[in-house]
């Protein structure tokens, strides 16, 4: 069969697959989604992003780059609203397969191997769960990460490529810096292995280095300024920066980003680490551990960095398997290749497949059994416009883009003042059985309603409100999601 | 020549940006500052009336200089030493025979870097030994080895500022003692001002050792980008390492990671840092300008980023000095607080405004900026205590107790350096017209005066 019309026809599986789960729910999943959605609205509204959040925080500045929600409301010009944002984050989603395939043909020159590796990227679990109805920058920026990688490999007759996908990651994400990373640790594995980078390669190190960090510090600047090195780690309050890998297990994360690709990715470590040379292998070597050590160290999201290590597993899969394909051609099992690889085939793709699959399922029934929309629907039309909700940072954003009302806290929080205090206060109203405590806790923040979804209510290992009172703070709306009305004031007597 | 009074009218033109931002005002900046000018007033005395009880005070060699100098001179003194620094750098390459380009190239991005605008106005006397050192050395590159018997005069008074001071002095001696032609003076020098630095600090060791210490002076992080206080710009680390690695200099390499690892412990060594990276970030501007690129394309695109990037550090951070106290309203606060007050008057409030007090005022403090002696801790803990009280008996016993007159509130106090709000734990406390008086209140400084008993 012809090359192009196989790819084609995965991309067209991986779509449609993809595009079956985006259809089961009108609604988007994923707090950040919503975050993009009202960014969008803002840009489609003014022509420009929403950079003073009057309903964020109770009033904040914006600081995150605009040019992901510049890209979505460019195609929310050419398709209805609604679709754009099902259709596109999946259009991304099958550009990584692309990607992929080219890179697995660049390393391996096997189109038996290109089509497999590319197959597994379109099913990489974490990746396909994450995105598929979600909009999320991470979605375009695996693919351009890749697409980057593409480029480097072959340097000498991709500049203007490479450029240009810098430049555009750069806008769009602060992520560049991970692949900065990755570049300096492949330069310090070439420079021990006694290997040379070449004059190109070099200039090119530096200029990405040199642009990389310039446009950050263009981008974030006050951020630096404000947080200083805490900007790394986003100004997280210390209590989630420290349940960061409370739920994280080892071999969940070998689930989410596929075993297999997880275990040929370590074989080709092993193999060609300090052994063969070979600079495209140790180029990927390279970024895996840049993040492999970045996850470590807290200093990426765990669900982006099991994309990205998920992504460079699959790519390092290429290689690995590509040599096992050769081993048996020339052993005697050459005679049953073809049965060999068809086995290996359907077997990738049942365990690959079958996590995606698995993983996407789940999302959907958490989406079907919460029903949120309705409960934001009343909140609207039960509340004043002036009146601020309470909430856990997985619901606000969707409180702030569907119910239109302000939060006290959501999951962006740079340039936030006292981000442990207010942490603190949320967790303390949502969490204490004591009325005073609570109350003293939402007149603080001049609350007037508390949400608490289901997501929230595992987060913080609650049922319902601790301190339910039918005077003061009684529960108003109820189905997953529970709704409370605070009615009193606290007074200090004498 | 005319390439250094080049470097020097930008390193002018850039300590002019941060008098523009500010508004004129001839006074150094940072708390820092203000508790050395405090120290130098009592320098030969070694006891401080500033601060309520206290035997032990915190003095450095500089400060003997500093206490012949008013307000205004000592931010000309910053000025002028920073000025100088430029001058020395370039002095220094020169007599090493460093290739002319390079000498500019480096001496240039001294200049432009935000611990040269720290130098000149943060009035911590660090700027005063840089330039000692940086001017021992270039006696000790001349070409006659004599000129190292006053160079060693000048290294022994500049470890006298600190211990670190001397450690530093050996690294620069030790890479000068790579070249064969300064080897025996400098390994001469190492031993000669090793001993003198123990003898002037056994003193030091002897009365101080023991002695709890407490200092509360703020740097951040040493990249200034990353809102380091005078930290050096991230370009320049690039730059720097970028040139090393490039001529293949490992030697600076290590000298580099010594002079980091040392400057993580004690900030003052951060210039030397700065040398070592100016010296490296030289070589690399004067390589990546000079070199044929493979990608043409890409050579002014990366030059001019540099270029950006190494001027956007020290003029972000001159934006950042525009925003640092004393501002006028603290001057004005300080000058109530003196009406307002007597030389008896013991003041609690935090030690960065204590460090105001002293300076501006003249006024006790309970806590300084720095501090050593027996009670530091317990004089710690009762601030502690009474910031974060919600109960006035136990509160105003303490401050009963510690003989407090006064309480001084700024801004900062309310806005998270104290209490993430107003009128939390002890600002609520001091609405108790019973207890307290407020005798005082513009701008959000506050001064409370305590009832007797």
């Amino acid at each position: 069969m012809d090359r192009r019309f196989t790819l084609l026809l995965l991309v067209l599986v991986v779509l449609g697959t993809r595009l079956v789960f985006a259809g089961q729910h009108m609604e988007l999943y994923g707090d950040e989604s919503y975050y993009h959605i009202r960014q969008v609205d803002h840009i489609r509204d003014t022509g420009m992003p929403l950079r003073e959040d009057p309903l964020s925080f109770g009033g904040r500045i914006n600081v995150l780059s605009p040019a992901f929600d510049y890209l979505l409301a460019a195609f929310t010009y050419i398709l209805p609203v609604q679709v754009a944002f099902k259709l596109v984050p999946n259009l991304f989603g099958v550009l990584f397969v692309v990607i992929s395939y080219f890179i697995a043909w660049r390393i391996t020159r096997n189109s038996h191997v290109s089509f497999l590796t590319a197959a597994l990227s379109g099913f990489l679990p974490i990746y396909f769960a994450k995105t598929f109805n979600h909009v999320t920058v991470y979605g375009i920026v695996v693919p351009l990460m890749a697409l980057l990688i593409y480029f480097y490999m072959d340097i000498e007759k991709h500049v203007a490529g490479y450029v240009i996908t810098l430049i555009l990651l750069s806008l769009l994400h602060a992520s560049i810096l991970v692949f900065i990373c990755g570049l300096l640790v492949y330069a310090l594995i070439v420079n021990v292995e006694g290997m040379k980078l070449t004059e190109k390669e070099k200039e090119i190190i530096l200029f990405s280095v040199v642009f990389a960090l310039w446009s950050q510090f263009v981008l974030y600047k006050n951020v630096f300024l404000v947080h200083s090195t805490l900007s790394i780690w986003q100004n997280l309050p210390e209590a989630l920066l420290s349940n960061y890998f409370e739920d994280f297990s080892i071999l969940e994360a070998i689930y989410k980003i596929d075993a297999v690709p997880f275990l040929f990715g370590l074989y080709a470590m092993r193999q060609y680490l300090f052994k063969v040379g070979d600079k495209k292998i140790h180029f990927l070597i390279g970024m895996a551990l840049a993040i492999a050590l970045l996850l470590w160290l807290k200093l990426v999201p765990l669900v982006f960095g099991l994309m990205l290590f998920g992504m460079i597993m699959t790519l390092l899969f290429a290689k690995s398997y590509h040599y096992r394909v050769n081993l048996v051609r020339k052993s005697r099992l050459r005679k049953h290749l073809k049965a060999w690889q068809g086995f290996f085939l359907v077997f990738f793709l049942i365990t690959a497949v079958g996590a995606s699959l698995h993983l996407a399922v789940n999302e959907v029934q958490a989406s079907t059994i919460d029903d949120e929309h309705e409960a934001l629907e009343w909140l609207e039309n039960n509340s004043e416009e002036k009146d601020i909700v309470m909430s856990s940072e997985v619901d606000s954003q969707k409180i702030m883009a569907l119910s239109n009302r302000a939060t006290v806290l959501d999951s962006n929080f740079l340039l936030v003042p006292g981000s442990d205090v207010i942490y603190d206060d949320m967790k303390v109203a949502l969490t204490s059985p004591h009325i005073t405590q609570v109350g003293e806790r939402l007149d603080k923040h001049d609350v007037n309603f508390v949400y608490v979804s289901r997501e929230s209510r595992e987060l913080l290992g609650i049922s319902k409100l601790p301190s339910v009172d039918d005077k003061c703070l009684p529960l108003v709306y109820q189905t997953s999601v529970q709704i409370y009305e605070w009615k009193c004031k606290l007074e200090v007597l004498g | 020549m005319r390439k250094l009074l080049m470097v020097l009218i930008a390193g002018i033109l850039l300590l002019g940006c941060v008098q523009v931002l500010r508004g004129i005002s001839f006074v150094p900046l940072g708390a820092e500052s203000y508790a050395h000018m405090h120290a130098s007033t009592l320098a030969i005395s070694g006891q401080d009336p500033l601060v309520m009880g206290a035997n032990w005070v915190w003095q450095q060699p500089v400060d003997f200089v500093m206490q012949y100098f008013s307000l205004h001179g000592l931010f000309a003194l910053g000025i002028i030493c920073a000025l100088l620094s430029v001058v020395l750098v370039w002095m220094l390459l020169h007599e090493l025979g460093i290739d002319k380009n390079i000498q500019w190239l480096a001496t240039g991005l001294w200049t432009l870097s935000p611990l040269f605008l720290h130098m000149a106005y943060v009035g911590n006397g660090v700027g005063l030994v840089v330039v000692l050192q940086l001017f021992a050395f270039w006696l000790v590159a001349q070409k006659d080895w004599r000129w190292s018997i006053p160079a060693a005069g000048l290294f022994l008074i500049a470890s006298v500022h600190s211990l670190w001071q001397f450690v530093i002095v050996a690294l620069g001696l030790l890479i000068l003692a790579f070249n064969e032609e300064y080897r025996g003076r400098a390994i001469g020098l190492v031993f000669g001002v090793a001993c003198g630095a123990t003898v002037l600090h056994l003193n030091h060791l002897v009365m101080w050792w023991h002695l709890p210490a407490l200092n509360f002076v703020e740097h951040g992080s040493w990249i200034a980008d990353l809102g380091g206080k005078g930290g050096i710009g991230i370009f320049l680390v690039v730059l720097g390492v970028f040139g090393f690695l490039q001529k293949n200099y490992r030697r600076w390499l290590v000298f580099l990671f010594i002079f980091v690892g040392l400057a993580m412990i004690e900030r003052s060594l951060l210039h030397y840092v700065l040398l070592v990276l100016a010296y490296g970030g030289g070589i690399a501007l004067h390589l990546l300008l000079t070199r044929k690129w493979a990608i043409k394309e890409l050579q002014w695109i990366t030059i001019l980023l540099l270029a950006c990037g190494i001027i956007f550090s020290p003029l972000a951070y001159a934006r950042e000095l525009s925003d640092m106290q004393p501002m006028p309203e603290l001057f004005e606060a300080m000058e109530e607080l003196g009406k307002r007050t007597s030389g008896d008057s013991i003041i609690l409030t935090t030690p960065e405004n204590g460090a105001y007090i002293q300076g501006i005022a003249g006024r006790k403090v309970v806590l300084p900026l720095v501090y050593y002696g027996e009670d530091a801790i317990a004089r710690l803990n009762m601030t502690q205590t009474v910031w974060r009280s919600y109960n006035l008996p136990e509160a105003s016993a303490l401050i009963r107790a510690w003989n407090i007159t006064h309480v001084f509130v700024s801004p900062d106090m309310v806005s998270g350096g104290v209490w993430d709000e107003p009128n939390k734990a002890f600002h609520y406390l001091l609405r108790d017209s019973e207890t307290f008086i407020k005798v005082h209140d513009e701008d959000g400084y506050s001064l409370w005066e305590v009832r007797k008993l």
